[in-house]
């Protein structure tokens, strides 16, 4: 949700001196935090604090900072301080909401949340994060109904020049094959068929090595070797931060040592029909078809010695089938395509599905990435042609 | 949802089967084995033989152990140095003993208000030593209540005690009745005879609050006694026979349930078998390392949405 926070295409006023300088001390600060080196950014923003001590953006971002990188319980601190003297910023309504969200607590986010939407009712950003929290309690059409708000004002909002987004830091391709090889191997050893999956198969088997644009690695094995594989995992390292942002499958880990993320999808078979499910994306108690579910046909895998010689690994037996199932025509690169919108094998466009549709067609619209929007905005409109709000998407994000 | 069950899983478990030659000879000196409540699931085992000295007859009582193969009751004797010993009989029948009770036990005990003598009689009572117990051709595993003199039992049963895997032994922290064996003298003892100790059990204990108030809740810190259980060294382990090893890996994997030293001493005697050990009761996953492909089935990995 924070990524929303922003009100950069609200109609701005010209900016005086003073903001100007209060706008240039938050860009430096954010630079230097992009740039990984936190505590010069903070040290910018206590600065720009000092000169400027009633304004909310520079606190608001001090706590925002602290909250992500260094200590949880400081960053609500000074985000709950900056509240008090401005009970209506948005921004910090909104990261009060994004930081107990994230780690699952929605009675805290609640009310943050509809602040926001009181603050802000045209705002799209508080639809998007009421959106977000529906989502995390399970509730998910009333979360389907809140992301299309939130695309509906996004559609009445002034047209903005668009900013070219941020550039993403380069993946550590080498480093995150390493730790994937020896993740493998260590899975094997103990008896887990855990296998290359998803964006970091298509790599190996198209380009002979992880995607560069890809954000972390994904990996498949049978869902009932889930719960071992992650104790395994958490011996040798590795955290399961935000407890999988409220899902059972797939499980999103972090390797502390390297800062490497690794999702890990859970496969089984299909009562009815004997296929090969696995999440897309699958909460606890909600109804199967709710859920967002990718179809294969079957899971073969062979045992082979890894690239890096240290051990041996399950692997797909027949990756181009695989692939093919899920990307199409996966020999040809696509940057746009994303898994959790535009995958052929999705069973249906269920709820869920929605949810992730709408929630990242708004995320890269509202960061003004509108070639990536589009795209999805098409994918979705293809699943279902019908959509008059998603006609409309497409049309302005054409234009 | 259903709950997944894979190998290694608890609800797919059946447990390791044991397979040793003879029975685990087993001396019961006071009858607590005897007279415990899960005496008669181990005897249906038939894996044990249990010679009980019961100095107070109080098994004669119990019909239930009629009949049980491989039990022998030497009522109204109990281990000792082999010279006569005195049992005092007490109106509490708890507190008989063949040591003598010292007064603030017997000040507790039930008899206190009745104001006779809680001491009903002083009876004697032949004492035999271990050492000298015909047709006993090993001893497995020696059992002592607190209630006896346990330093003479020790003393006399060197030689019976030489190849013993497993001594179970009640010492007092606070000793309730005269020259009762405490846990350091038994302790030197085991050290000198190629014992180690290895845990406490059935950790006694008392609360120091008063018993004459209505308390909403309590504690109970005071510790009063326990179980001490010794086995042989590691250094004596490595020298002994399998089948040895196997009775005592048994033992403390079905009586004392310390899996963890039944896995030790079972890798003693087979690394294989202790692994297998492991796998059957969960605590490794069977992993099959000539396996070299795996197509995933309903059966392994089944539909979690399944009722």
């Amino acid at each position: 949700m924070s990524k929303h926070a922003k009100t950069s295409q609200a109609p701005q006023a010209r900016p005086d001196a003073r903001s100007v300088a209060i706008q240039a001390a938050a860009d430096r600060a954010e630079a230097a935090f992009e740039n990984e080196d936190t505590d010069e950014a903070l040290s910018i923003l206590a600065e720009a604090e000092a000169s400027w001590p009633d304004d909310p953006k520079i606190p608001f971002m001090i706590g925002k900072f602290t909250a992500e990188k260094k200590s949880r319980a400081e960053g609500i601190k000074k985000l709950e301080g900056v509240l008090e003297r401005h009970p209506d910023h948005l921004s910090t309504l909104l990261e009060l909401g994004n930081v107990h969200l994230k780690p699952g607590n929605m009675v805290k986010a609640n009310p943050y949340v509809q602040k926001a939407i009181e603050v802000a009712p045209k705002h799209p950003s508080p639809r998007c994060a009421m959106g977000s929290l529906q989502q995390r309690l399970g509730n998910l059409p009333e979360a389907v109904e809140q992301f299309r708000t939130a695309l509906k004002l996004q559609l009445k909002q002034t047209y903005a020049a668009p900013t070219p987004p941020k550039k993403k830091p380069d993946f550590r391709v080498k480093d995150a094959e390493s730790l994937l090889w020896k993740t493998l191997v260590l899975m094997a050893d103990n008896g887990i068929h855990m296998f290359a999956a998803f964006g970091t198969l298509l790599g190996l088997t198209r380009n002979g090595g992880l995607l560069p644009h890809d954000k972390d690695v994904d990996t498949g094995l049978p869902h009932s070797e889930m719960r071992r594989a992650i104790a395994i995992l958490q011996r040798h390292g590795w955290k399961e931060p935000n407890h999988s942002f409220g899902l059972m499958n797939p499980r999103a880990l972090v390797h502390p040592e390297s800062g490497i993320s690794m999702d890990v999808s859970g496969f089984v078979i299909d009562k009815d029909n004997g296929k090969a499910l696995t999440a897309g994306a699958w909460m606890p108690g909600l109804p199967k078809d709710w859920n967002m579910i990718f179809e294969f046909d079957r899971i073969e895998l062979e045992k082979r010695a890894a690239p890096d010689g240290s051990g041996k690994a399950w692997c797909m037996k027949d990756p181009e089938a695989w692939l093919e199932t899920i990307y199409g025509n996966w020999r040809v690169p696509d940057k746009t395509f994303d898994t959790m919108v535009a995958a052929k094998n999705i069973r249906q466009f269920s709820l869920l599905a929605r949810c992730y549709a709408y929630s990242r067609i708004f995320d890269h619209w509202f960061r003004n990435n509108t070639g990536k929007a589009l795209a999805l905005a098409r994918h979705t409109l293809a699943r279902d042609p019908s959509d008059v709000l998603m006609q409309k998407v497409v049309s302005r994000l054409n234009h | 949802m259903a709950e997944v069950v894979t190998p290694g899983s608890d609800a797919s478990k059946e447990g390791f089967q044991w397979s040793f030659d003879g029975r685990v000879v087993v001396v019961d000196n006071g009858a607590t084995f005897a007279s415990s409540g899960t005496f008669r699931t181990f005897m249906d085992l038939g894996s044990f033989a249990v010679v009980a000295f019961d100095p107070n007859g109080r098994l004669a009582q119990r019909k239930e152990l009629e009949g049980i193969a491989e039990f022998q009751v030497a009522a109204n004797s109990t281990l000792g140095s082999g010279e006569p010993a005195t049992f005092h009989a007490c109106l509490d029948d708890s507190l008989s003993s063949t040591l003598e009770p010292l007064p603030h036990t017997l000040q507790s005990g039930s008899g206190q208000a009745l104001k006779v003598d809680p001491i009903l009689a002083r009876l004697p009572m032949p004492s035999v030593r271990l050492d000298d117990i015909e047709g006993l051709s090993n001893l497995d595993w020696l059992i002592l209540d607190a209630l006896n003199d346990n330093a003479a039992i020790l003393e006399n049963g060197s030689k019976a005690l030489a190849d013993t895997l497993a001594i179970e032994i009640q010492v007092p922290f606070q000793p309730s009745h005269a020259a009762q064996t405490e846990f350091g003298a038994v302790n030197a003892w085991m050290s000198v005879h190629g014992f180690r100790f290895c845990r406490f059990n059935n950790i006694k204990v008392k609360t120091r609050f008063p018993d004459d108030l209505h308390l909403e809740k309590t504690q109970a810190s005071d510790m009063h006694g326990a179980t001490a259980l010794f086995i042989p060294t590691d250094a004596r382990l490595q020298a002994m026979p399998a089948n040895a090893l196997l009775k005592l890996s048994f033992l403390l994997h079905t009586v004392y349930h310390l899996h963890d030293f039944a896995y030790r001493v079972l890798e003693y005697a087979d690394a294989a078998l202790a692994r297998r050990y492991l796998i059957a009761e969960g605590y490794l996953w069977p992993v099959d390392e000539n396996e070299t492909e795996f197509t995933l089935t309903g059966a392994y990995s089944p539909d979690i949405w399944a009722q």
